[in-house]
């Protein structure tokens, strides 16, 4: 079987998976009334009235029976209308999309730090099986996998914020704020601080928005690190224990070359399949850090509206979090079948 | 009679004894293992003892409603207290008794952790047997309807389950375990699959057993083992996530005790005061000591059992 085809099979396999995941969201919102159903179908702020509500549970018939309600439910998810959030007063998916790139850009800084640093730790371990930095790594992601996300967010802002002064919480300092929402020379290209500061040459936005980055991604990192150094560890093990690495030893390589050319690169394949849970790590993470830490992303505002009953808000958030979670799966199964091409047969 | 049937039954046991035996061994010699071991058996005795060392005040357990879970409180003031004679460990927001919350919250922490991963267990096994041995439609409707379930980044998709059936504890464990089932599911169905195909499955069914006797005598205990193991050492993470759902306020309610709640209750409480920034410190870091070393007992142990168990790193 082909790559193609096999993507082709893999794209095919995935409609009937987000199909069930919307059913999903549609039986839970079946645990609400009427009343509060009817925000799924609202589209603007206008339409936003306790007289609307009624003529709005007589159109969309909230009180026939579910598989009616389901179709219509549906093709309003369809045309991306994810219902209307009573607490940020505009379109689910509107609140989605503005608070995205403040998310977007926790989870782009992260994520290379998580995988490199990751990788790197778990080779060094495994070369070093069974030695003092083999037991200092493997403690250590052990600890911080065991961290809860919320308390060490609290502990490292009151040492490095209160106490030391050194990074602050939010999501910019007051002046930057200002400066990047009213200056009309400030161009926001793309939404993310770190990259319009240098794109409009104020470099001290990006470097502001990176002091305000410090705390979450360590966080971020420290809990989810252990996942990929695990993995990395246990597949370098393996790899330098193959017949291709005595190989290449009894040749006389150096045994940096062996762990570098031959070992490493193999062992990198079931690290890919890894990254997929890290999304969703780093997706149930930044909700608790986004919380803490007064970043208002897509975490906080699931958070928020999961506490105040805002219903069309929590479970338009978490689709779109299944969605990605999905998109990003398929995109590592794809990777992992062109690396190995064992995969596409099976 | 009785004793020829020990006899078999101790013979048929042989293998398996001798593995847990080498199990435990192995245990015995990984430092981590002990380590965790120590940690979790030093919070069962806490657990334990929480009505002794953190006695409710006798007066408020002649009330009808009194219940020893709620933590006691002298005033309403606002202003966390330090540790202090009578409060040893202080008070936090609202004065509630640190040290009781603390307590009694690790009764709360094994009774979530071993509810929601005992429910998660059964209903894994029941569906992952049915659909391993009889396969099919069953089998692929199950699994399809898995893959729903696995869809959703799990803390995320407990947290809308939680918003939509109410904030309290109990909504907590319950969407805990409708989160966590799938995944034990899937690690039985697999080994489900694998022990099926094994010659003595096959003898037995040629010697005429019905389903039930195969999967009771031949399938169920010869595929349970990793993923008991995998479930009772999930028990850590279970915990923590409660903490987190408990800590964005939709968990145990504002007097209860549970560590995460405990947390969420300082939070107001980070900044100290004006001349001293850590002032109200042990508001936050001892509830959150607590959960940490609990959490970190499980996973030390757990890792070590992932190594025993790893066939491709034992024997090494």
């Amino acid at each position: 079987m082909g790559l193609r085809t096999y993507i082709i099979r893999r794209l095919i396999l995935l409609v009937p998976t987000l199909i069930g995941a919307t059913l999903l969201i549609f039986a839970v919102t079946q645990l609400f009334d009427p009343v509060a159903r009817a925000t799924l179908y609202i589209t603007n702020v206008q339409q936003f009235t306790p007289e609307n509500v009624a003529s709005i549970i007589e159109k969309y018939g909230l009180n026939d029976p579910a598989y009616l309600q389901f179709g219509r439910w549906f093709s309003q998810v369809l045309q991306g209308n994810l219902g209307f959030s009573r607490t940020a007063r505009q379109p689910v998916f509107q609140a989605l999309i503005d608070r995205f790139p403040a998310t977007a850009e926790i989870v782009i800084i992260t994520a290379p730090i998580i995988i490199l640093l990751g990788i790197w730790l778990g080779v060094k371990s495994a070369v070093h099986h069974d030695k003092l930095v083999d037991h200092v790594t493997r403690t250590l992601s052990i600890v911080g996998w065991s961290l809860p996300s919320f308390w060490l967010s609290i502990i490292l802002i009151s040492i490095f914020y209160v106490g030391l002064g050194l990074f602050p919480t939010g999501r910019l300092s007051q002046v930057a704020q200002t400066f990047v929402l009213t200056d009309p020379s400030f161009i926001r290209y793309t939404k993310l601080n770190i990259v319009d500061g240098i794109l409009n040459g104020q470099l001290w936005i990006s470097v502001d928005a990176l002091r305000h980055l410090v705390l979450p991604v360590t966080v971020l990192t420290t809990i989810q690190i252990a996942l990929i150094v695990r993995i990395m560890r246990s597949s370098m093990l393996e790899a330098l224990n193959k017949g291709y690495i005595v190989a290449a030893r009894a040749k006389g390589l150096t045994s940096k070359e062996v762990v570098n050319k031959h070992a490493r690169k193999n062992a990198l394949i079931p690290t890919i399949t890894l990254s997929g849970l890290m999304v969703a790590g780093m997706l149930n993470g930044v909700v608790i850090t986004e919380t803490v830490y007064g970043i208002n992303g897509i975490g906080l505002f699931a958070a928020n509206s999961a506490l105040s009953l805002d219903i069309a808000a929590v479970l338009g958030f978490t689709l779109f979090a299944g969605i990605i979670f999905v998109v990003s799966n398929l995109i590592v199964d794809i990777m992992y079948a062109y690396l190995d091409p064992r995969i596409r047969l099976g | 009679m009785k004793s020829s049937r020990w006899q078999e039954f101790k013979a048929g046991m042989g293998p398996r004894t001798k593995e847990w035996k080498f199990m435990l061994s192995r245990l015995r010699k990984s430092p981590l293992s002990i380590a965790g071991m120590s940690i979790i058996i030093f919070y069962a005795v806490l657990a334990l003892l929480a009505p002794l060392l953190a006695p409710p005040n006798p007066s408020w357990a002649l009330y009808p409603s009194f219940d020893p879970f709620h933590i006691p409180r002298e005033s309403m003031a606002p202003v966390p207290a330090s540790p202090s004679a009578n409060h040893p460990f202080g008070t936090t927001e609202g004065q509630y008794d640190l040290y009781y919350g603390i307590m009694w919250g690790t009764i709360t922490a094994f009774r979530v952790g071993l509810w929601v991963v005992g429910a998660s267990l059964i209903i894994g096994l029941a569906i992952g047997i049915v659909a391993g041995y009889y396969g099919g439609v069953i089998d692929e409707l199950m699994m399809r309807f898995t893959d729903v379930i696995f869809a959703f980044p799990g803390l995320i998709l407990a947290m809308a389950l939680v918003a939509a059936l109410g904030a309290s504890l109990d909504n907590v464990m319950l969407a805990l375990v409708l989160v966590g089932w799938p995944g034990y599911t899937r690690l039985i169905r697999g080994e489900v699959l694998r022990v099926k195909q094994e010659d003595y499955v096959e003898a037995s069914k040629a010697a005429g057993a019905s389903d039930l006797r195969v999967i009771l005598r031949h399938i169920i205990p010869n595929a349970i083992y990793p993923v008991v193991i995998a479930a009772s050492l999930d028990t850590g993470a279970i915990v923590l996530s409660a903490a987190g759902l408990s800590f964005l306020g939709l968990g145990a309610g504002p007097d209860y005790a549970d560590w995460g709640q405990l947390i969420a209750r300082s939070q107001n409480w980070i900044f100290g005061t004006r001349t001293d920034p850590f002032a109200h410190w042990h508001t936050f870091v001892l509830p959150g000591v607590f959960i940490f070393i609990f959490v970190l007992g499980w996973n030390l142990l757990g890792d070590a059992f992932r190594d025993i168990l790893d066939p491709t790193l034992r024997r090494r």
